[in-house]
């Protein structure tokens, strides 16, 4: 039932150094290219196929995510931003179009994908403690309990959190839950984290220390991350590139690079002005008047 | 009101009602209301519970109606969360399956009682089976409820995760579906002492039910016998009520309706 992890499993530290991909760079997409991590071709999904009240979510979208980039999907509400990230995660099947992870063709959920889910409070599960939360994914890997209690507290106070471990989620403000729902994501080494709008359900302060822990977390792992959120300031300071929908049935509307560098400070980079022309032209491409 | 009093308060206000009855009790059966052929006194009663406390074969008849309970409400829970399990995750299965269950529920366990007398006899295994049969029903439609009723981001979790098969099913699906077990368990549990007690006292078997209608065979001497039967099988039920209470109060801590009866025990609705 359990997948036991390789022998020769790097420990967190040992992933701040970048490996070299193991995938074949095919049509780099991006100047800073170092292998696909994931690929996206020609994606559509219908639900309800053949039947009469057949609705077509996803009509045509391509993109592709290098190793190590941050990628945000961004496109206004019910562009059909989460079917996109069920299909990317493995969860829903595309009713035609290619997915593939590392160079593999994409069936189902794969071992080396984390994924952040926007409500931490039905994502984590309330029977059992934050520990056993975040080992669970670690303990259907095969992980010894010894190995996976360090992983556990290691991988806590990657995200900011100390001497959690006993207590349940429900007994953590939100912005700590959603701490705790990262740290079960990052706790098996995911090469790649998806995120459905994941600080959506907390307040501004909290959702500026999160995106800053992120941040963090993805310059020390070197994992490479996409993000879907509808806000349009927090797809440009996360981002590397930001991938714009259209309204539903999407299509992409256009790749736009974030060329903001790496270091990035909340008040800051938010009052540059490139950051203030790249969201005047994201808005441009968002709001609906100008379709 | 302070602490103190408050809370010895909470134990005597409801010793005090049972000592009420047993006094009402004893005033309308010594006062003549009722002969002792109709209904022994409270003290007749307590007597004769006395008694039978101090002998070993009222402590049988305690253990084989609740081995019987026990057994019968154990095989019930296994096969009610493997088989809901199963036709839950199956739509076609679970459609197909709908109706039979929902038929085999309407029967009273009870109507089967002469059949299955005549084939196990009075024995453990007849009352077991009774209890399994007529607890089955009812519990298994609680699994599936419980069980179709999973939040898909619960599911969608596992499956990212990596969580699979029996790992899966142990650490994800019945905890979620837990509230509805845990509901489906606690009546079962309080069906399936019924059908103990029905099954010795039609059927025969050895138990409280049995040492009931040996003590109604015994002439109008043996009433209070009968009545000590009858007070023991109904604190057999609150025991086990309790304990179910405790049990669920300790697995489902984490759960929203265990959360907020805490909260409000601690003073919101106060």
């Amino acid at each position: 039932m359990t997948i036991p992890s390789p022998e020769s499993e790097n420990t967190m530290s040992n992933l701040t150094v970048p490996t070299p991909a193991a995938s074949s760079p095919s049509t780099p997409s991006h100047p800073s290219d170092a292998g696909e991590v994931l690929r996206v071709e020609n994606l559509r999904k219908i639900y309800n196929e053949g039947k009469p009240h057949a609705k077509t979510a996803i009509d045509d979208v391509s993109f592709t995510v290098n190793k190590g980039e941050f990628v945000c999907i961004v496109g206004p509400s019910g562009a059909g931003k989460t079917t996109l990230l069920r299909c990317i995660s493995g969860l829903a099947k595309p009713s035609s179009g290619s997915l593939s992870f590392e160079g593999r063709p994409l069936t189902s959920v794969p071992e080396q994908l984390g994924l952040v889910f926007q409500d931490y409070g039905r994502s984590l599960y309330p029977w059992f403690t934050n520990a056993k939360n975040v080992g669970l994914p670690l303990a259907a890997r095969g992980m010894k309990k010894a190995e996976r209690a360090e992983r556990v507290s290691q991988v806590l106070k990657n995200v900011g959190l100390g001497h959690v471990e006993k207590q349940y989620p429900w007994e953590l403000s939100g912005g700590m839950q959603q701490r705790v729902a990262i740290a079960r994501a990052l706790s098996y080494q995911p090469d790649l984290l998806l995120m459905d709008e994941p600080f959506a359900s907390v307040d501004a302060q909290t959702r500026f220390d999160l995106e800053d822990l992120i941040l963090t977390v993805r310059r020390d792992l070197g994992i490479t991350v996409v993000l879907v959120t509808h806000d349009i300031d927090e797809a440009i300071y996360l981002s590397d590139r930001i991938v714009v929908l259209s309204g539903s049935p999407s299509r992409v509307r256009e790749v736009v690079d974030v060329p903001l560098g790496d270091h990035r400070e909340q008040v800051a980079t938010r009052a540059s002005d490139e950051f203030l022309g790249l969201r005047r032209h994201l808005l441009d491409l968002v709001m609906p008047h100008s379709a | 009101m302070n602490a103190l009093s408050r809370r010895s308060f909470r134990w005597l206000a409801p010793a005090a009602a049972v000592l009420a009855t047993l006094l009402l009790w004893q005033l309308v059966t010594a006062g003549g209301l009722f002969r002792a052929d109709q209904f022994p006194t409270m003290t007749d009663t307590m007597i004769a519970l006395g008694k039978a406390v101090a002998t070993p074969p009222y402590w049988a008849a305690i253990g084989a109606t609740v081995q019987a309970w026990f057994l019968g409400l154990v095989i019930a829970s296994v096969l009610a969360i493997t088989i809901g399990s199963a036709l839950a995750f199956n739509d076609f299965a679970f459609r197909s399956a709908a109706s039979v269950i929902e038929i085999f529920k309407a029967i009273p366990a009870i109507a089967i009682l002469p059949l299955v007398i005549l084939v196990l006899g009075s024995t453990l295994p007849m009352k077991v089976f009774l209890i399994a049969f007529g607890v089955f029903w009812p519990l298994v439609i609680q699994v599936i409820y419980g069980v179709r009723s999973m939040d898909p981001t619960v599911l969608d979790t596992s499956k990212a995760l990596g969580v699979r098969g029996v790992r899966r099913f142990f650490m994800v699906v019945i905890p979620s579906a837990s509230p509805y077990i845990a509901t489906g368990l606690r009546i079962a549990s309080a069906s399936a002492l019924i059908l103990a007690v029905v099954s010795e006292l039609v059927g025969g078997a050895s138990g409280i039910g049995r040492n009931i209608l040996q003590a109604q065979n015994g002439g109008t001497a043996a009433y209070p016998v009968m009545y000590a039967y009858i007070i023991t099988a109904g604190l057999i039920g609150i025991i086990l009520t309790g304990a179910f209470f405790l049990l669920e109060r300790n697995v489902m801590h984490w759960h929203e309706s265990q959360r907020n009866i805490r909260s409000n025990s601690e003073g919101a609705l106060k």
